[in-house]
């Protein structure tokens, strides 16, 4: 884990890594070989100063493993953990031998903590280097003494920032803080590196920039410091559900830290970390991130020899389509975006054209890099193009009579290599793709969830004969793009859009019960979703919902049944209405003018919305694993988690089975399907794993 | 063609609408028109970028920001780095002299299939330039206007309208007078008439606009939308007029000289944006990718004037076209169709009457028999630039695309197209589809 070299001037090289390229991260074994090579050094008289760096192209110190902290069963474990953590870092600060960070790569996390605890810090102009303290989208707090040394090398109030919105600092940034003492040219950053260690070693003081005068003093005012901490906490209290205690504890060591001393900040901050390591909330979200580093491991073993895609031909021009044009773009890979009439193609580019427009604006990127971008972006009403493209990405997935005839069309223009990749919500790709012929063989499905480039997952939809390149084609091209895949079968309304569907129908199912939209939308806001059925189903159009409905229903029979509801307003042809919310935020009263009666009215309580909707959910998708849609629970849960937007701190919808205990599960849902019928009815894989006292994770 | 060289095909040409300077294509550089005509053509030919060996762009007015612009635009259009790229000029027959360049690599066995582009964009040197004035002009350029700022600007004694105002105005620096007041002393010589030159463009007007109405250039005519909106389509040349008389063209006002000209803004071409593209490919390599050609060259030759001056600034053709012929092992009967660029009404017909005359033909070309008659019927069949635009170097590859295009409508074989530049120089060449 630590290689240490000392050349003949002695100064010593460290490097930190993780020895192993299949090795996740560090392991927790860190702090006991770093506290004995620091006893070497210190011990031996012919080491005049270490300088810290990073294997070239990598982190400049790898994080700790998260499984490391899955270990740990009790606080006093993580509390032990962190306290000899601190111990090692305070020693690397006080040691006789000058510690100085060489950057030369990410710099969060364990590596950030450490660059902290060095005496002279110098940053590459490599943009992969930043620093940042990631822990607390886990749930979890610096653990050695990063609370207490970035607010006193940065001052309070960006440290904050830093800490409770997990945000990254670019190297300009932290040379303009004073986290860095220098940035210089990536080529020279060593040998830099290693002048100013023989000038500190000869006893030279290096300048070092501190923070300015006046925000020292106005910081180091207690009035004003308590100001400070009490808006932030009211700033956290603000965002009513928040999960995890990781912000108010980061703030607590903090202004413990700054208010009494260093050690009494690391004690608050020792205990606290032995807390959360601990805590469910962060052990479902350490879980979660290690299922979607799982799925992301999977995916680049898959994707490792195969071509890769350099042109793509985006079929449809409407927001699906120029959003798979956009993150095309992005990744450098050329675009040619077909449709029937110009004018829908103007419309697609002009997606194009302001999302970029808006990057340039926020400053993501250059005027140069924009039209760059755009520039990959060409555009046909004709099937010119299409034979030397990799891939065709077709998104017209709203009419499937005139999908399949455009198929047609493109078919004989395709290469013959060409892969097609269609995107779909509910249809099967045999269905949608039986109009072919020479195609067949090479036709890959994907689930998309909107936008796109935001979720970053989608269902890959395959057929039992698939071909491995096919599917590595598509595989390649959304790694590249930034987009996960997850495997799927090819069945009517795949995972996501079954699992979606039942939670949206007996949303509607409960309005027709006499439930308000906003209770029930609050509800599973108060659950941990980001939004609530209905404001979803507002987004998603009320008319789809219903189309793919009622496919579901054809062939998944009663379980889909139209909600009456729906029903009613599907036959009054009633679905453009305007939404469950009007464009103020504020609820369409007219959609309770189509309840007659109110069947249960009384009985309806505000748990029962969260118990009912879920269990819907935790039902179809434990379905889908016993018919074989999903390959694992993993995949299921990494699914809903980034795509339907399932709180992630409850980890999926299989986590938090597991977390309830399945045989509760079971009751609620017999006890529900006596009360509502056979869509409660609960899956035989559920009855079995019951009976055999088992859990969809093991761990 | 060259001896034993190997023998080149023209695979697929295209070219952007042509638009009249500082309107629709106000806002677009040289290097994305350049890039939107190179991206369409590798996608409408589907050819590998790997395969294309080389890139050839033709510029007049070239800018300080894009050296070697056909490096730039490919690199923007996807094509491979290790692709070498470069620019060539020769002002009006730019494009021309990079394709004749092109092709002289490939006919040699240096490349087997290279890139073809032309591109002006006056928009861009006029933006450059800054100067107010040309872009109030272009903005609203039809003929009236331009003739009645003009006179205000010389009434004004600004100088450097000569600069500023339209092609007419171009100064060939060698011979010290614009190319529309040398188009003035060719029609004298050559005793041209006012009224037959605005038949002329008459016609180049109603041809046009006919063959667009037809959909003739359909094929090689790339429709573009427009940034940042993308809702205007820009599908076809929109300097033509629709159903424009030789009286109203005679009710325009000579330029140079108000009592005895002839050459007004009526009868003479004027500044476009355009950009144009073809695939160059060696016979056998086009054959062997399963390519069916547009056509083929069979010859060319480069010539100049004797003199450079005065009324032979442009009149290159009648200089280049016998030795094109004597290559070709043709004569101008055999060929089908002929297209003579359009600068000047009074240019075209100038050459025109040069290649039936006797006594140029021994004065000027030292040679007994001169190239012969061009009747109308095969003489630029589908307008041409007083109609189109006239960008430099775009409009030399777009007259061969739609030459190939238009001989494969009728069916027939042997194409010329001629092109004059100022400085005399003249270019021909011979086209051939089997």
């Amino acid at each position: 884990m630590l290689s240490f070299n000392v050349d003949k001037r002695g100064i010593g090289i460290l490097k930190i890594g993780k020895g192993d390229k299949s090795k996740k991260g560090l392991s927790s074994n860190l702090f006991v070989e770093l506290g004995n090579l620091i006893g070497e050094i210190e011990g031996g008289n012919y080491i005049r100063a270490v300088i810290l760096t990073g294997e070239k192209d990598e982190e400049f110190i790898p994080d700790i493993d998260l499984e490391e902290f899955l270990k740990f069963s009790s606080e006093d474990d993580g509390r032990l953990f962190s306290l000899r953590a601190q111990d090692v870092l305070n020693r690397i600060e006080r040691c006789r031998v000058p510690f100085l960070a060489a950057i030369n790569g990410l710099c969060t996390g364990v590596g950030f903590e450490i660059a902290l605890a060095c005496s002279y810090k110098i940053a590459s102009d490599n943009p992969r280097v930043a620093f940042g303290f990631p822990a607390v989208n886990l749930g979890l707090i610096p653990f050695a003494g990063g609370t207490q040394r970035l607010p006193r090398l940065i001052g309070i109030s960006k440290a904050l920032d830093v800490f409770l919105r997990g945000r990254l600092i670019g190297t300009a940034e932290a040379l303009r803080l004073g986290l860095v003492d220098e940035v210089v040219p990536e080529e020279i950053l060593l040998s830099i590196a290693l002048e100013r260690a023989l000038m500190v070693s000869g006893g030279k003081r290096l300048k070092s920039k501190r923070f300015g005068f006046t925000r020292g003093l106005f910081e180091k005012n207690p009035l004003v410091r308590k100001i400070l901490f009490s808006r932030a906490k009211k700033n956290l209290v603000d965002k009513r559900y928040v999960r995890s205690l990781a912000p108010l504890m980061i703030l607590e060591s903090v202004e413990v830290g700054m208010g009494a001393s260093f050690n009494r900040g690391l004690h608050v901050e020792s205990v606290y970390f032995g807390e959360l390591v601990v805590s469910d909330v962060s052990r479902q979200l350490l879980k979660f991130f290690l299922s979607v580093d799982d799925v992301k491991r999977e995916i680049i073993k898959q994707s490792g020899h195969i071509e890769p895609v350099k042109k793509i031909v985006v079929v449809g021009s409407d927001p699906l389509g120029s959003q798979f044009a956009i993150v095309a773009a992005e990744a450098g890979i050329c675009v040619r975006l077909y449709d029937t009439d110009y004018k829908k193609i103007g419309e697609g580019l002009r997606n194009c054209y302001r999302y970029f427009k808006g990057k340039l604006k926020s400053g993501a990127i250059t005027e140069f890099d924009m039209r760059r971008k755009l520039n990959l972006i060409s555009y046909t009403c004709d099937y010119t193009g299409f034979r030397n493209a990799d891939l065709v990405v077709e998104t017209l997935f709203k009419d499937l009579e005139k999908r399949q005839e455009i198929l047609k069309g493109i078919e004989p223009v395709a290469g013959k290599d060409t892969v097609l990749m269609l995107v779909t919500f509910s249809t099967p790709l045999s269905i949608i793709s039986s109009v072919l012929s020479s195609w067949q063989g090479r036709v890959v499905g994907v689930r998309p969830f909107l936008p796109i480039s935001n979720t970053g997952v989608v269902e890959l939809i395959y057929q039992e004969d698939s071909p491995n390149s096919a599917i590595g084609t598509v595989v390649d091209f959304l790694r590249r793009t930034g987009i996960l895949p997850v495997f799927v079968r090819d069945k009517e309304g795949f995972f996501a859009t079954r699992v979606l569907l039942a939670y949206l129908f007996e949303a509607l199912e409960l309005l027709g019960e006499g439930a308000m939209v906003e209770q029930v939308d609050g509800a599973m806001i108060e659950f941990g979703f980001p939004k609530g059925p209905f404001a979803l189903i507002d987004e998603i159009g009320l008319e789809f919902v219903s189309k793919v409905g009622k496919e579901l229903c054809e062939s998944l029979g009663e379980r889909f049944k139209m909600p009456l509801l729906l029903d009613k307003m599907a036959r009054e042809k009633n679905l453009e209405w305007g939404g469950f919310y009007n464009a103020e935020g504020k609820v369409n009263k007219s959609v309770y003018n189509l309840i007659e009666e109110k069947i249960v009215n009384d009985r309806l309580l505000k748990s029962d919305f969260k118990e009912r909707l879920c269990l819907r959910m935790l039902s179809e998708a434990i379905l889908c694993l016993e018919e074989g849609i999903i390959r694992n629970p993993r995949d299921g849960d990494v699914v809903s988690v980034l795509g339907l937007g399932f709180p992630v701190f409850l980890g999926g919808p299989f986590r938090y089975a597991d977390s309830l205990g399945l045989g509760i599960i079971l009751e609620k849902l017999e006890a529900l399907s006596h009360r509502f019928g056979s869509r409660f009815a609960p899956s035989g894989l559920l009855k079995e794993l019951v009976l055999e006292r088992k859990r969809f994770y093991d761990a | 063609m060259l001896g034993n060289t190997r023998r080149v095909a023209i695979v697929c040409g295209i070219r952007t609408p042509f638009i009249r300077a500082g309107t629709l294509f106000r806002d677009l550089s040289s290097l994305d028109l350049g890039r939107i005509v190179t991206v369409e053509l590798i996608n409408r030919s589907e050819v590998d970028p790997e395969d294309i060996d080389e890139v050839v762009f033709g510029s007049m007015v070239s800018v300080a920001r894009t050296p070697n612009l056909a490096r730039d635009i490919a690199l923007a259009s996807g094509i491979g780095a290790s692709t070498p790229a470069y620019t060539v000029t020769m002002s009006c027959i730019s494009g021309i002299r990079a394709f004749t360049s092109a092709l002289e690599s490939i006919a040699l066995g240096n490349r087997d299939t290279v890139l073809v582009g032309g591109v002006e964009s006056f928009s861009e040197c006029a933006s450059s330039l800054s100067s107010k004035m040309f872009n109030i002009k272009l903005k609203n350029g039809s003929f009236k206007t331009v003739g009645l700022l003009q006179r205000v600007n010389a009434f004004l004694g600004n100088g450097s309208y000569k600069l500023s105002f339209g092609l007419p105005f171009l100064l060939d620096a060698s011979a010290g007078i614009t190319l529309g007041e040398s188009a003035e002393k060719m029609a004298r010589k050559h005793s041209i008439t006012r009224r037959e030159q605005d038949e002329f463009a008459a016609r180049s007007h109603n041809l046009a606009s006919i063959s667009a109405k037809d959909g003739r250039f359909g094929e090689e005519i790339v429709s573009l939308l427009l940034p940042p909106d993308f809702s205007t389509l820009v599908c076809s040349d929109n300097g033509v007029c629709k159903d424009i008389s030789v009286e109203a063209l005679s009710k325009e006002e000579p330029i140079f000289d108000r009592r005895y000209g002839t050459v007004t803004f009526g009868n003479s071409s004027y500044l476009s944006d355009g950009a144009s593209a073809v695939l160059l490919m060696a016979e056998e390599k086009a054959r062997a990718l399963g390519y069916n050609p547009l056509g083929y060259v069979r010859a060319y030759a480069y010539a100049s004037a004797s003199v450079c001056t005065d009324e032979k600034l442009l009149m290159g053709p009648a200089y280049s076209t016998p030795i094109a012929l004597e290559l070709a092992e043709l004569t101008l009967r055999e060929i089908d169709l002929v297209e003579i660029q359009e600068t000047f009404a009074a240019q075209v017909l100038s050459n025109a009457r040069a290649f039936a005359s006797k006594k140029f033909a021994k004065e000027d070309l030292n040679r007994s028999n001169p190239v012969g008659e061009i009747e109308l019927e095969r003489l630029n069949v589908l307008g041409g630039s007083i109609a189109i635009g006239h960008p430099f170097g775009a409009s030399g590859l777009g007259v061969i695309v739609t030459l190939l295009n238009e001989l494969k409508r009728r069916d027939r074989n042997f194409g010329l197209v001629c092109m004059s530049a100022s400085g005399g120089l003249g270019v021909s060449i011979i086209l051939e589809r089997e």
